[in-house]
């Protein structure tokens, strides 16, 4: 049986590794972006819609092609995908102490997480 | 002005953005939607996608030592949680249908409100009243470790906090930031939790909070990566930065001074709005 102060390291490592993979992807795609356009004058008002996607599997399309802000945006999502597997490790760690108010509980937070991570 | 230039100096103010939140308990993102509007001239709903990655990211990073500690009740996070994604969700999914005008006129009022709760924030306010019947049938209670060795505490009024958790989820969601002040005050006031309780549970709450709101702002186009990239990284290093100046310096006239600033920010936004110039 796990103690709660294994699921809180265990939390701890997730949110590690999780930040650690998105900050990566972050510096990296805004490097890559800087360098291209970092000489080109802004104008954000007048920025398209287009430039960025906004659904998951653009972002997945955009980053596999190499594209700078996908690959911002792919480590924009880690870092929320990190957010839904710590609560998914509570779910599992009510589940194996048979704690079933806080199984129900954390299940609830999980399907609303995931619902609105996959809103159309 | 330059892109390269932009980011640096939109990544310049985000760091002392969160260098001040963390200081002052607001949390990064009151500070920064402000800037980005009234300085940056960006449209809030790029500020308030940006404002709220940057929440997220703070919120992850800073769990990592907290929950090392033992600080952080998960099972009062996980309970509270409920009514805040429920909030969170309502509030995500309204912002599109309302004005930017209302938003903003929403926002000026909030930073009246965090300079008012900067100011009052009291520290101590443990009791020894039983706990909640809610509380008990839950096992909400729980332990810290002090000086003197570990220290339980227990649990009032969890129906209240519960319904100020919804309402801060709400808010977050509606405006972009965390809401940490309001999570604080549900579990301080309400829940009279010990502080480093209350603020190391609400941390660990608030990333889960802002990532239902991101997924739907996601959809909403409202999260520009140009624009979040620099504001996430430069509220992650300022908050970091913050946590380690922390137990150097005096807060009390830090907070001061901050509330002053906020209240200014408010009144400017409000001003702008109202008369059409922004």
């Amino acid at each position: 049986m796990l103690s709660s102060k294994k699921i809180e390291g265990l939390i701890s490592l997730v949110l590690f590794v999780g930040m650690m993979l998105s900050i990566c992807l972050v510096i990296f795609g805004s490097s890559i972006y800087l360098f291209q356009h970092g000489s080109e004058s802004i104008h954000f008002e007048l920025m398209p819609p287009e430039i960025y996607s906004t659904n998951l599997y653009q972002i997945w399309e955009a980053a596999l092609a190499f594209s700078p802000s996908g690959i911002i945006e792919l480590g924009l999502v880690t870092l929320v995908a990190t957010q839904i597997l710590r609560v998914v490790l509570l779910v599992w760690y009510y589940g194996s102490m048979r704690d079933y108010w806080f199984f129900f509980i954390s299940l609830f937070v999980v399907t609303v997480l995931v619902y609105s991570f996959f809103f159309p | 002005m330059s892109i390269l230039c932009f980011s640096a100096l939109l990544l310049t103010c985000a760091f002392f953005a969160g260098l001040l939140g963390a200081l002052t308990g607001l949390g990064g993102g009151v500070i920064i939607i402000p800037v980005l509007v009234l300085l940056f001239h960006i449209n809030i709903h790029y500020a308030m996608g940006a404002s709220l990655i940057s929440v997220i990211a703070t919120s992850s990073g800073t769990s990592i030592a907290y929950l090392r500690e033992g600080y952080t009740n998960l099972r009062i996070g996980m309970f509270l949680e409920v009514a805040a994604v429920i909030g969170a969700f309502v509030g995500a999914l309204v912002v599109a249908f309302i004005s930017k005008t209302f938003l903003t006129i929403l926002f000026s009022l909030l930073l009246f409100l965090s300079a008012y709760f900067t100011l009052k924030r009291k520290e101590e306010h443990e009791t020894d009243k039983p706990s909640h019947p809610w509380a008990v049938a839950l096992k909400l209670d729980g332990s810290y470790p002090t000086k003197k060795g570990m220290m339980s505490y227990h649990v009032q009024k969890v129906p209240l906090a519960f319904f100020l958790m919804g309402i801060a989820g709400l808010v977050s969601g509606l405006l972009g930031i965390g809401s940490g002040a309001l999570k604080v005050l549900a579990m301080d006031h309400a829940m009279r939790l010990p502080y480093k309780v209350s603020t190391t549970t609400s941390n660990f709450m608030i990333g889960i909070t802002a990532a239902v709101s991101i997924g739907i702002y996601f959809s909403h186009g409202f999260i520009n990566p140009i624009i979040a990239f620099p504001v996430m990284l430069g509220v992650l290093i300022g908050a970091f930065s913050g946590a380690r100046l922390l137990p150097k310096i005096h807060t009390r006239f830090l907070r001061i001074i901050f509330s002053v600033v906020i209240c200014f920010m408010g009144a400017e936004l409000l001003y702008k709005t109202l008369s059409g110039s922004l």
